[in-house]
């Protein structure tokens, strides 16, 4: 039995383009204007003439049955979000229709509908209607909610006092308890700590066992692995495959390669650095043939490349990159200079002929953690003069393949994540007898 | 399975949806009413310093043009209140309506249910402000000496002819608020002239020759004031014409305006 039912659903936006950098008086102007034009009975197109259609949804087609598991993977705005707010009904589609059978429980956004001058107590009773809950309900499962949320010592302080991570405890914790029929969730899972989020995850397979039809978006490859049973790929507003998660999650991942993950300054007067070195590029390279990428695959070997062209006959020059995660923490800052390599870099501190010089940096596979990292490049001469420097010039995700994690799918922590060498041993056999 | 799609769209399940969301409106009121006066030092007695301050420098001017009542034994001073505890909730409805897509835009864009549920609600809190002004009413009416009267019990119906004509005014100006924010600044202004033109600081009988009455009950405020004072001082009921009048606007006003939002509910997500 389908419980939800798309047939070549279509959702059309309009984007409307102004002109940059509008002085106060033109925009005065267009005011005058349309008060001028609603005296002659006319309504004033707000932007007038400067519109473009856009779909964000073209001839979907999907069924999904009761008890389902899916996932939905996608870049940033291939449409997953209208997707859902078209299930869930927010929103009419333009095109097609949508059917949809059973209560729907439906987690957008964490916390909605919260009022940050209520109290939890309020709060818990106002989500819950929102949410469609009866007050009955609601009171029927009002310990079990702020039980889960761990909350109770704050229950009657305004939430505008809440940490956010008891914020977004309590908002999960009243949604997790609204026993659907069928479940939507965006992105909601990758909120709070570790045990909290593993708690979460509890809930969520506990509605699956129930057999509750759960739809969910996630950036997060493993979630999606682990607790789907079928993932759905869009890509600009299409479904572009449909089936084991596995498979899918490895056409997303082939999908976004070749997206970001490299610049490059075509023109060498406005290149970052002077009259000594400037930079041409730089680029995330993986694969075979190698390719520049936005989106890392954890385990693979993955290389760093900074080109940059000498300018100035036989300078003194090395190569550096900083490697930031995405807090801005700095990860590790590395360079070519020949005390800091782990192999003996060839050009590294040697006079540069004129010509353009490429830089490579290895970084070894299972080492960055999952997330986004920035790369800034510097050209250096002598022991510390930089003559070429761009802060944050390139950015790529780190995507985990679910190898390591087995069972647990909450965030990795840590900046990075090796993989390292582990022993166990009785603690009655000789110790270290050739050291550590 | 229950579709939606381009034309046959969300939220087109009448009244039987609403009822259904019933607990929705409660829960929305309920908010509106714990949050009005939160981190306030007066608290819930703001509802009556507005119409008390605004009563006495109005009650102050006409005591200064030396006009007097229509009615024997009742004063400028009463006269007054008793309009603006009548307008005070109608403004305050219309207003609180106006901005209530606006203001609920996380939860159009989030959520679903029936739209009109939110100007439901907005409409809905300001009958506290009524419930008190009725109260303070009628301890000033006993101060002054009038005699209570069974008329003054009729409230509850007056109420509701106030919270109807809030409604059906806000039922417009929030849509139309939700896709060109101009309403918000133009409502209260409007509502200003809509105060001199509704006879709150002045009455009926004083003001408008005999003819012309029955023209001024297309504002629908003239009848229900008229009536309350009516109810209250024993004044002369308003003709059955103004009654007629009267009622064909509000209900004019309130169908066009549920027309007008149905018709652009489905879009309220794109465009709030």
């Amino acid at each position: 039995m389908n419980v939800i039912q798309l047939e070549n659903v279509g959702k059309r936006y309009w984007l409307r383009h102004r002109a940059p950098d509008r002085q106060i008086a033109e925009m005065l102007n267009d005011g005058v204007r349309s008060l001028a034009g609603l005296f002659r009975g006319r309504l004033p197109q707000r932007h007038p003439s400067t519109r473009e259609e856009f779909w964000a949804l073209r001839d979907v087609s999907l069924q999904i049955r009761a008890g389902d598991v899916v996932g939905l993977l996608g870049r940033n705005g291939a449409g997953k979000s209208t997707l859902l707010k078209l299930i869930s009904w927010i929103m009419a589609p333009t095109t097609g229709r949508v059917g949809v059978r059973g209560r729907l429980g439906c987690l957008l956004e964490v916390g909605t509908g919260f009022h940050h001058e209520l109290t939890g107590r309020e709060n818990i009773f106002l989500n819950g209607s929102i949410l469609g809950m009866s007050r009955k309900e609601i009171r029927s499962k009002f310990d079990q909610i702020v039980d889960f949320a761990e909350v109770e010592a704050f229950l009657d302080t305004p939430v505008k006092h809440y940490s956010s991570g008891m914020f977004v405890r309590l908002a999960f914790s009243v949604a997790a308890l609204l026993d659907p029929e069928i479940l939507i969730v965006d992105e909601v899972l990758s909120v709070g700590d570790a045990a909290f989020q593993k708690k979460c995850h509890g809930v969520m397979r506990d509605a699956v066992a129930r057999g509750c039809t759960c739809l969910m978006v996630s950036h997060n490859l493993p979630t999606i692995i682990n607790l789907c049973q079928r993932a759905i790929l869009l890509q600009k507003g299409q479904v572009t495959a449909d089936g084991n998660p596995q498979d899918v999650a490895q056409e997303y991942l082939k999908t976004v390669r070749g997206s970001g993950g490299s610049i490059v300054w075509e023109d060498p007067q406005t290149a970052p650095g002077n009259d000594i070195a400037r930079l041409k590029s730089v680029r995330v390279l993986q694969g075979k043939p190698a390719e520049a990428v936005g989106d890392v695959d954890i385990s693979a070997r993955t290389v760093i490349e900074v080109q940059y062209r000498c300018l100035h006959s036989l300078e003194e020059l090395y190569c550096a990159i900083v490697l930031k995660d995405q807090m801005g923490t700095t990860v590790f800052m590395s360079s070519s200079a020949k005390p800091v390599s782990l192999t003996p870099d060839s050009w590294a501190g040697r006079p540069h002929p004129i010509g353009v010089y490429r830089s490579v940096c290895r970084l070894p596979e299972n080492f960055l953690n999952e997330g986004r990292y920035s790369v800034t490049a510097i050209v250096g001469r002598g022991i510390s003069e930089v003559q070429a420097i761009a802060e944050d010039a390139i950015a790529f995700d780190v995507h985990d393949t679910g190898e390591m994690r087995g069972l647990y799918f909450g965030q990795w922590p840590g900046v990075i994540r090796p993989k390292l060498a582990w022993q166990t041993d009785r603690a009655d056999t000789m110790l270290y007898p050739d050291g550590v | 399975m229950r579709w939606s799609d381009a034309k046959a769209a969300i939220g087109r399940h009448g009244v039987r949806e609403l009822w259904a969301y019933r607990e929705l409106v409660y829960a929305f009121v309920v908010r509106d009413l714990q949050v009005r006066y939160r981190q306030t030092v007066v608290g819930v007695a703001w509802v009556i310093v507005q119409p008390l301050v605004n009563t006495l420098l109005y009650s102050g001017l006409i005591q200064l043009l030396q006009t007097r009542t229509a009615t024997e034994n009742v004063s400028n001073f009463l006269l007054i209140l008793s309009g603006s505890i009548i307008w005070q909730p109608f403004a305050q409805g219309v207003q609180q309506t106006t901005l209530c897509l606006a203001n609920n835009r996380s939860l159009i864009t989030k959520t679903y249910f029936p739209r009109l549920l939110l100007p439901l609600a907005a409409v809905t809190t300001p009958l506290i402000d009524f419930a008190i002004g009725w109260v303070c009413l009628v301890v000033i009416s006993i101060g002054f000496g009038v005699p209570i009267h069974a008329g003054w019990f009729l409230a509850p119906l007056i109420a509701l002819l106030v919270t109807t004509m809030a409604f059906a005014v806000g039922v417009w100006t929030s849509m139309l608020n939700a896709l060109y924010r101009d309403l918000m600044s133009l409502v209260p202004f409007l509502l200003q002239i809509g105060l001199l033109l509704t006879p709150v600081i002045w009455e009926t009988q004083l003001l408008i020759p005999e003819q012309w009455r029955t023209v001024a009950a297309i504002n629908p405020m003239v009848t229900i004031i008229g009536l309350f004072r009516t109810a209250w001082f024993g004044q002369p009921l308003p003709t059955l014409a103004m009654i007629v009048v009267s009622t064909v606007s509000l209900v004019t006003v309130l169908l066009s305006g549920l027309w007008f939002f149905r018709r652009n509910e489905d879009l309220v997500a794109d465009s709030v």
